[in-house]
């Protein structure tokens, strides 16, 4: 089956090894289309080796892949591709790597004139006349994004697209990818949680190899961000403030952590599940102590919160198997 | 089943790449410019050696009347010691020169056989070599004539065309080695290859049968010798299919 009710990517029980290296260990996802879908995990987690899988270009130990049904090599047209280096041919010019790219799949000539200007157009690279060879970093990804779009894939996949990027260049590139939710199924794998909280509505986060945690974004978030943290910051020494919190039955951990430059005064987080009540006892206290309160900020959980809880070292979590880790997302 | 990607899938596009690239980079300037230099320096070296030597040797030195067979000597002699060399340093990464810079990655997860891939670059460097040997052996044979007018073309013609199947082998050999080695492993491994088949050639069977028999060849067709051809050919042929096949599948089967 290739059509019908298949999603853009199944996974089921990927293994790849490299050497005596796990570089996947079984892993689960399925990407159901039309989602945009983030795909973090830190360095070495697997996350460019599963690409290199979806598109045929590395076989797996173990496990099967399915990219809208079919097997991943056979479903080139439908897929678009930007690794996270983008190599060029350095004598092109944008338009032309953009026309060789369209050439590859065949597109009438019109059709590809007319994509070819509106992905110049979309890359902030339309009036640029100068070769490849002396593009920026930044220029070379918009290009890369542009040729990877010149399909008009049902899938996207793109390795770090915004990591060489500077901030005006990363929102472009996001509210593209935006833009394209309902109409293109894109997978995009990353290190910048910001980007994903900002467009995904669904996210997996990989470590050694295994889905530690995949899903709707906000059921991720909700499963696994933990307690709520109050950052309380005072004009003077917070140690006193910190002893008497200790002893509040609410209060689940309290950390210290930097002020401000600008500011004095210390800042504690407190972790609690009861924000209610810490709004309440916080200026109390504070109030006993004779302390100024400088900050009182109720911080929502982000995904680097479940990030950190997922991924930052622990004993444990080395010897953990693939049926303790989640796996699906759907 | 559909979206499944064809044997010479984007060959067509691939070719004229390849061919844009040559003409737009530094590489249309070597090998033809190597070859014009040869073209040009073959006929008069052969013309000024008598006169040269004499200046060494002293004005008594008996030597010999120039023809234009020196002349055609003089061209498939530095084709075969110099131009087979010049080949090998030149295509020694043709395919992993793209692996490197991630070319190959763009390319190849667009719907585009690897065969195409392998085989669009040795088509355009066929192209490459054949143009530029025919225009070497066009100007050799013009300042020939000037020089030594009248010539017989014929042997010229053999040696050249059975050095540009030398070349094929050549191109074929190096761009199955860069699809399995780096740049410069692909080199040398194909370095140790005419080695070893110009050692071949000293063993009298080899030189009438096999692909090592095609350099000696073409030196002595180039002097208006006979020399074993149809054999040296077909099994420079089989060979270069062979390499072919290999470069076809070891790309096949690489990760990248």
């Amino acid at each position: 089956m290739t059509e019908g009710g298949a999603p853009a990517v199944e996974i089921r029980g990927l293994a790849k090894h490299y050497g005596p290296v796990r570089a996947l260990d079984g892993i689960d996802l399925t990407v159901e289309r039309g989602s945009v879908f983030g795909f973090v995990g830190p360095n070495g987690a697997g996350k460019t080796t599963t690409l290199r899988v979806l598109l045929g270009l590395a076989r797996s130990d173990a496990g099967s892949v399915r990219v809208f049904g079919g097997e991943p090599g056979t479903m080139r047209r439908r897929i678009g591709f930007l690794p996270d280096v983008p190599g060029y041919y350095s004598w092109m010019r944008a338009d032309e790597f953009l026309r060789f790219a369209g050439s590859l799949f065949s597109l009438d000539s019109d059709t590809l004139e007319a994509r070819i200007r509106a992905l110049l157009d979309m890359s902030g690279l339309g009036g640029v006349s100068t070769r490849i060879g002396g593009y920026s970093r930044g220029m070379r990804q918009r290009l890369g994004i542009a040729q990877a779009l010149i399909n008009a894939p049902d899938l996207l996949l793109l390795d770090e697209p915004t990591s060489a990027l500077d901030p005006i260049g990363r929102k472009d590139v996001l509210d593209m990818i935006a833009e394209l939710r309902g109409r293109t199924t894109v997978l995009f794998s990353t290190h910048i949680l910001g980007d994903v909280e900002r467009v995904c509505d669904h996210v997996a986060v990989l470590d050694h190899g295994l889905v530690r945690a995949a899903g709707p974004l906000d059921e991720v978030m909700s499963r696994h961000a933990g307690a709520q943290r109050v950052v309380v910051q005072l004009d003077g020494d917070a140690d006193v403030l910190a002893e008497r919190l200790a002893g509040e039955t609410w209060v689940d951990a309290i950390t210290r952590s930097e002020p401000p430059a600008s500011d004095g005064g210390d800042v504690i987080e407190i972790a609690t599940d009861d924000i209610p009540r810490a709004r309440r006892r916080v200026p109390a206290l504070v109030a006993e102590l004779d302390a100024g309160l400088v900050r009182f900020e109720v911080r929502q959980p982000s995904l680097e919160d479940v990030f950190v809880s997922l991924v930052a070292p622990d004993p444990g979590r080395a010897e953990r198997r693939p049926a303790e880790s989640e796996g699906n997302a759907r | 089943m559909r979206g499944s990607i064809g044997m010479f899938a984007g060959f067509g596009t691939l070719l004229h790449k390849e061919l844009t690239e040559i003409r737009r980079t530094w590489r249309w300037l070597v090998l033809p410019g190597l070859l014009l230099f040869f073209a040009v320096t073959g006929p008069v070296g052969a013309r000024l050696s008598p006169e040269l030597l004499r200046s060494v040797l002293g004005t008594d030195a008996n030597l010999p009347t120039p023809t234009y067979l020196d002349s055609w000597a003089q061209w498939t002699k530095n084709l075969t010691q110099l131009g087979v060399f010049v080949l090998l340093g030149t295509l020694g990464g043709t395919v992993s020169g793209e692996v490197r810079q991630g070319t190959a990655l763009l390319v190849l997860t667009k719907p585009v056989s690897r065969t195409a891939f392998l085989l669009a670059k040795a088509v355009a460097n066929a192209v490459l070599v054949l143009v530029a040997v025919l225009v070497g052996t066009l100007v050799t044979w013009a300042l020939t004539i000037a020089l030594f007018h009248p010539v017989e073309a014929g042997p010229l013609m053999r040696a050249t065309a059975a050095w540009l199947v030398l070349a094929g082998l050549v191109i074929c050999l190096m761009v199955a080695l860069s699809a399995r080695f780096s740049a410069l492993g692909s080199v040398g491994y194909g370095f140790g290859v005419i080695i070893v088949l110009s050692l071949l050639a000293l063993w009298g069977p080899a030189t009438r049968w096999t692909p090592a028999g095609l350099m000696a060849t073409v030196v002595h067709l180039g002097a208006g010798q006979s020399a074993p051809v149809l054999w040296p050919v077909l099994t420079t042929v089989v060979l270069m299919a062979v390499c072919l096949v290999l470069g076809v599948r070891t790309l096949a089967r690489r990760e990248l």
